[in-house]
């Protein structure tokens, strides 16, 4: 079920008035509400798969018990590490297994051994990759001594399975979820009219922008072999503004839903594109993940204490599994060490001060800046995009065979589309994306808006309803970029 | 709390206000075939055939792609003689309800002498993916099994099809179009090479397993009830405007000698017909699991030709 689905449509506002109103009277049946329908949400793509998500919070929340139950320091480790090997054991077998599998039978062939057979045929559960991580952080935070074991069963399986943000993300923390699950949620309009606000912003980037350009996109990705330079260059510009509209309308809807429920989740986005490095960049795009990685990955690894060679090592190994967590590709492995080397590269610079921070830098700069950071994102992401390795080469041969013809792209543009007025649709609605992160790049929507007069607030809302019907893709709706992560 | 359900109530009633307009706004029928672009069917050429060529249609065929790759309509034209326009008007996928607004058309607008429609071993209880997008408003809202579980999805897909269509009419964007694939003659569908024999083995025997499974457990009549009403529904407007309806049998490669597990109902419909096995049972007549290649197709069509004329004489007679 997707969140632009008209099927979603429906599910929400039954599930809101089940939450508020008919088993609105105790925190146990809001829950109760809460994980039924996130089971059936996640159920009507594939049942079966249900079986991996209790099965995992099974796992975590017997182990996270046992973990604090015992002082011992060697069997809370094993049990940590049961944990890991449950969690990521299912991750990779579902995820991994076939990558490895080719790759391996790609090793032996160079050697002259011939291997075959080994890959199997597993379908990807959606969200898998999301919700593992969760779990991972739940069963080391315990162990970290950081925090308390779910105090019933409840709790802790809604917040699995909570289905806002079940598949694709923002990735929770228990820390900050499971005790939301423990006291009784009452209504409250602010909040739930907030998450409406941010809903609508996330639905326009998503069908809006996202969906939109993504008819470009696939026309150009799919069939490489047929692009030239004009299409590949603008291909490659608006997947960078696709999979942003995408992902971080996927997240705005996530945590707008979930504000219906009253439910706070983790900001994932903070206008990223207004970054001034890639640095800045990560910090500012997918943050829960950013996150996530930092502190269970590269804090471990011993982070930036352990001297500069191994603190590059350590950023390198981050950006790597990052990538690999991607996807189950050597184009996303490739991906993250592309962004890792950025990384190594900017703090290396910085250190020696090549690239210094004045503290109010000039307007010249920060543009310049800017340009780089969603430059070096974007080429990145033809990597990210490309069906296989082969297209990457493809696609990237076309920049050195032609020269870019401003008539040309125009005339690719209006084949895709076919009408000129849908062009000047796509074109306002990229401006008034801009103007939106413009609007809320130091702050969020409830500080800006709540700074306007309620009918200018009002005109603004219908305005953009008005807009999403009018420019939105509704004919052929995308599954969002992040569901096959 | 009683301002939200409130908000959720007034933003029901206008997004069901909205619908309900658009269900009854006019729809047009070009646009309805002329939409779906990259399809395997043609389907364009199907509103030109029946709205716009004046040439009468004497035999209609339809069914899904096992007829639109395996009935040349041309070939029957000139096997029956100058004075039978033969049509094939298949529609890819499975999904009776659109036969149905098929024969509906067909029934409007020409006077066919005879309808065949295709079976295979099960009907699919399904409706079809474009039922919604080709449908008119009328047979949306009544044409359907009373308790449907695609009822509700026919509408709100019905909804979203005129939205399209009103939105791009205002905004002076509908594309008529003829989708890539258009052809001007015929809407029959040949494929000029053999499937590979590896694979037609394999989908072969799991072709024989799929029905031998079906045929175990017989799946409850009421698995068919939604196909089974658009089929009766369909044979109610055939006998309405006195157009023989026949029954084509085109299984899949393996199930050759087979006959549709719901024979008995088929039986009570209209008289089916079977092509021989010979012809199902060549592995050079078939492009893959599902489908005739031309010369499995040349061969049916014969066959087909045969049948023809042997049933329009019965008629005359």
């Amino acid at each position: 079920m997707l969140f632009n689905s008209l099927a979603f449509v429906f599910f929400l506002p039954i599930v809101l008035l089940l939450y508020w109103k008919v088993f609105g009277g105790s925190k146990k049946q809001q829950n109760y509400v809460l994980l039924f329908s996130s089971y059936f949400f996640y159920g009507c793509w594939n049942w079966r798969f249900l079986i991996l998500i209790i099965l995992s919070s099974l796992i975590d929340y017997t182990i996270g018990k046992k973990i604090f139950d015992t002082n011992l320091k060697k069997k809370r480790k094993n049990l940590l590490l049961i944990s890991l090997v449950c969690n990521l054991g299912i991750l990779v077998f579902f995820k991994y297994f076939n990558f490895f599998a080719e790759s391996l039978e790609i090793l032996f062939h160079s050697m002259g051994v011939q291997l075959s057979g080994f890959t199997l045929s597993i379908l990807l559960p959606i969200g898998i990759s999301f919700y593992t991580l969760q779990t991972i952080s739940y069963t080391v935070d315990i162990y970290r001594g950081k925090l308390e074991p779910s105090r019933n069963w409840l709790s802790f399986f809604t917040f699995v399975a909570f289905f806002p943000q079940l598949v694709a993300g923002p990735i929770e923390r228990a820390i900050k979820l499971v005790p939301q699950f423990y006291v009784k949620r009452k209504f409250d309009w602010p909040t739930a009219v907030s998450g409406l606000r941010q809903a609508l912003w996330g639905l326009f980037k998503k069908v809006v922008v996202a969906d939109t350009l993504a008819q470009f996109v696939n026309h150009v990705y799919n069939a490489p072999e047929a692009a030239d330079v004009n299409s590949f260059v603008v291909a490659a510009l608006f997947f960078s503004i696709q999979v942003y509209c995408d992902f971080s309308g996927y997240s705005d809807i996530a945590i707008g839903i979930a504000k219906l429920f009253n439910i706070q989740l983790t900001e994932n986005f903070k206008t990223p594109f207004f970054s001034q490095s890639m640095k800045e960049f990560w910090n500012r795009w997918h943050i829960s993940l950013s996150t996530w990685f930092r502190d269970y990955v590269y804090i471990p690894l011993g982070g930036n204490r352990t001297g500069p060679i191994k603190m590059y090592q350590n950023l390198f190994w981050v950006m790597l599994i990052s990538g690999l967590w991607h996807g189950a590709s050597w184009n996303f492995v490739i991906w993250g060490a592309c962004h890792g080397i950025l990384l190594i590269t900017e703090v290396y610079l910085e250190k020696r001060n090549f690239l210094s921070k004045p503290s109010n830098p000039q307007k010249w700069r920060v543009i310049l800046n800017r340009f780089y950071t969603f430059m070096a994102f974007t080429i990145t992401l033809i990597l990210f995009r490309a069906n296989t390795f082969q297209d990457v080469f493809t696609l990237t041969g076309t920049f050195f065979s032609d020269t870019l013809q401003w008539s040309a792209i125009w005339q690719q543009l209006v084949e895709v589309y076919t009408f000129k007025i849908d062009l000047l649709f796509i074109g306002l609605s990229l401006l008034l994306l801009a103007a939106g992160d413009y609007c809320i790049r130091h702050s969020t929507w409830d500080q800006f808006l709540g700074a306007l007069q309620k009918p200018t607030r009002l005109l603004l809302y219908t305005a953009v309803v008005i807009w999403i019907f009018t420019a939105g893709t509704f004919d052929d709706p995308q599954e969002f970029v992040y569901f096959q992560f | 709390m009683k301002r939200f359900i409130y908000t959720l109530f007034v933003c029901f009633l206008i997004t069901l206000l909205g619908s309900s307009i658009l269900l009854f706004l006019s729809y047009d029928k070009e646009f309805r075939s002329t939409y779906r672009q990259n399809v395997d069917c043609n389907t364009s050429w199907m509103y030109y055939r029946l709205h716009q060529n004046e040439t009468p249609i004497d035999v209609a065929f339809v069914g899904t792609s096992h007829t639109g790759c395996g009935v040349n309509d041309s070939l029957i034209g000139r096997e029956v003689g100058p004075s039978i326009n033969v049509a094939n008007l298949a529609y890819c996928t499975k999904g009776r309800n659109l036969h149905y607004t098929v024969i509906k058309d067909l029934l409007a607008t020409k006077k066919p002498k005879l309808i065949i429609l295709e079976i295979r071993e099960t009907e699919s209880r399904d409706s079809h993916k474009d039922f919604s997008l080709i449908a008119n408003t009328e047979d949306l809202l009544q044409h359907s099994y009373p308790f449907s579980f695609s009822y509700l999805e026919n509408i709100v897909d019905g909804v979203k099809y005129r939205f399209l269509y009103n939105r791009m009419k205002l905004k002076n964007t509908l594309n008529y179009a003829p989708p890539v694939n258009y052809k001007e003659d015929y809407t029959f569908t040949p494929f000029y090479f053999y499937g590979d024999s590896i694979d037609l083995m394999r989908h072969s025997t799991k072709n024989k397993k799929l029905y031998q499974r079906r045929k175990k457990n017989i799946i409850k009549d009421q698995y068919y009830w939604e196909p089974e009403y658009a089929l009766e529904q369909i044979k109610k407007l055939c006998e309405q405007n006195a157009v023989p309806l026949r029954l084509l049998y085109l299984p899949s490669i393996g199930n050759e000698n087979t006959v549709p597990l719901r024979e008995e109902f088929y039986r009570n419909l209209a008289p089916t017909w079977y092509p021989p096995n010979r012809l199902l049972t060549n592995k050079s007549n078939w492009v893959d699991g599902e489908h005739f290649n031309y010369w499995g197709s040349k061969k049916l069509s014969e066959w087909l030709s045969v049948q023809i004329n042997s049933t329009l004489s019965e008629n005359l007679d």
